[in-house]
């Protein structure tokens, strides 16, 4: 192929979903920094420690939500950031469905949320463009998750185009002082060597992601399925009452694993289900849920144990994608690396049109003029 | 890339997946409108217990590994959640025996002494000679049985 064949193919990769793809980049942008928008901007949200107080058990936390209302059931807690409060989803008299902010340092209940919150809505946006679930795919999932192949074309076409692209790593050079065109190349070639790396996790996560996809579609169960209780556990006796507690699965989840940080709960939804608690350990490359204890209220057995050492291939995929894509696989820093590069991209589809828009204008023009010779690598 | 002709088509051709984001747009505007379940079914009575259910939507039933299932909400006007020790809900024209449900975890009522759901085991297509089927088991053992008619 010609230069001037991959330059089109490069262009008809990425040129006619530019605004869709800028779309999911900047909403993917957002979504990396969303629990540090939701501190920044709902004060409620925010775990207020001024006297450095221990974090309470999770027991404690939905105690004081049962002190705060009486008729609350909770399903599930929720605690992803030490400097976010930890949320428990529940249902009431009052609240059909709710998220409760609850302090973990104080204890107390510092809002009711019924609504979607900005962590789920952008993160349901950028993921599937909150397309409707068809109960195991979503057409917007398929959508977004595809954006991986436009993506590693439009890396692998974009080196191929400029051969020499260790030098904008060497030396890197925005021309300024030229014609729009040049600046809107210059930045668009730095942006993409820049972010070569960035542009390589992102393609083969998303490509994760459009398998996952595939398999759940399929029914396929990458997570190993949790059994029912056993018929024999469950007593038939009216006095019947479960002798492992919430802060018994705790203790059991927090014995089991070394430097368990749980930040996932379900309880349990009838009596023949688990506590399932679910959280992060030792290993720095897996996600916040890939230690996971399945505990059966009724003997304090553990039913199920999963963790990075006993982990499956794809299940050990699934969980390693996850820190890789949304950038916190090493707390805040990596974030905010994440969404600096993230700008770069969303900025970089940008440029990418603008600079095909610049040539379209020049070829118009050149209709009335003899035709010159234009370097469409260099821009100029 | 070139532009054969300096049409208007050609000049904004790649603008169009910007149309694409109008889903976003609708399916959002979709989720902020208050979903208007079917009406409840008839209250009846189960041993000492009062029960009402709902049809969470029209739809036809949907397919989940190797099964099919319809989903209801199911309000316990009389008597309690602790007073279950399982229960589940069928579709067809008789209830599935306990012995063979309780093998399984599909079609278990689940959720909060509040509010019960369920993802009734159902055949593929309902017919209107199908009934919903829910069966009760109380702490001591005892089994209630009831059933909707379909077309109730």
């Amino acid at each position: 192929m010609t230069q001037r064949q991959w330059f089109t193919l490069h262009g008809w990769i990425s040129l006619p979903i530019w605004i869709v793809f800028c779309f999911v980049c900047v909403t993917g942008t957002n979504a990396v920094v969303s629990h540090e928008l939701t501190w920044l901007t709902n004060e409620n949200a925010r775990a207020h420690n001024p006297n450095d107080l221990p974090a309470k058990p999770v027991a404690e936390l939905v105690a004081s939500l049962k002190a705060y209302d009486n008729t609350a059931q909770p399903s599930t807690i929720v605690s992803f950031e030490s400097y976010l409060t930890t949320g428990i989803m529940f249902s009431s008299e009052k609240v059909p469905f709710g998220v409760a902010y609850v302090n973990q340092f104080t204890g107390r209940v510092q809002e009711i949320n019924q609504g979607p919150t900005f962590i789920s809505f952008m993160r349901s946006l950028h993921s599937w463009l909150l397309f409707p679930w068809q109960n195991s795919y979503s057409v917007g999932y398929y959508l977004v998750s595809a954006m991986s192949f436009v993506m590693l074309g439009a890396l692998i076409t974009g080196l191929v185009i400029y051969k020499r692209f260790w030098k904008a790593l060497i030396s890197p050079k925005i021309r300024t002082q030229q014609n729009k065109k040049t600046l809107l190349a210059d930045l668009h070639k730095h942006a993409g060597v820049w972010s070569m790396w960035f542009l390589l996790v992102m393609s083969i996560t998303g490509l994760w992601y459009f398998t996952q996809q595939i398999l759940w579609h399929a029914d396929y169960d990458i997570e190993p399925h949790t059994e029912l209780i056993a018929q024999s556990d469950l007593p038939m006796s009216q006095n019947a009452q479960a002798s492992t507690s919430l802060s018994g699965a705790m203790l059991i989840a927090n014995a089991t694993f070394e430097n368990f940080k749980p930040t996932y709960i379900m309880l349990p939804e009838h009596n023949r289900d688990t506590y399932k608690v679910m959280g992060s350990g030792n290993s720095i490359f897996f996600d916040n849920t890939s230690y996971q204890v399945v505990v059966n209220p009724w003997n304090g057995d553990i039913e199920q144990l999963t963790q990075p050492a006993t982990m499956g291939a794809l299940q050990t995929i699934k969980h390693v994608m996850d820190p890789l894509h949304f950038g916190y696989i090493g707390g805040l820093w990596t974030k905010f690396i994440w969404f600096a590069f993230g700008i770069l991209l969303s900025g970089m589809s940008i440029t990418g049109f603008m600079i095909w828009g610049s040539r379209i204008r020049q070829q118009v023009k050149e209709k009335v003029k003899p035709r010159a010779t234009v370097n469409p690598i260099e821009g100029v | 890339m070139a532009v054969r002709k300096n049409t208007i088509f050609n000049r904004h051709k790649f603008k169009l997946s910007g149309l694409t984001l109008l889903f976003p747009i609708y399916f959002f505007y979709q989720q902020l409108q208050i979903r208007v379940s079917p009406v409840p079914w008839a209250a009846k009575q189960m041993g000492e217990f009062n029960i009402t259910i709902q049809p969470v939507n029209k739809e036809a039933p949907y397919a989940h590994d190797a099964d099919w299932f319809k989903d209801f909400t199911v309000f316990i006007n009389k008597g309690s959640v602790v007073q279950i020790r399982q229960a589940y809900a069928n579709i067809g024209i008789a209830p599935i025996p306990i012995e063979q449900l309780q093998l399984n975890d599909i079609g278990l009522l689940h959720g909060s002494n509040l509010l019960q759901h369920v993802h009734a085991i159902s055949p593929v297509h309902i017919a209107g000679s199908d009934k919903v089927w829910i069966t009760i088991q109380t702490w001591d053992g005892t089994l209630f049985t009831q059933s909707w008619q379909v077309n109730d």
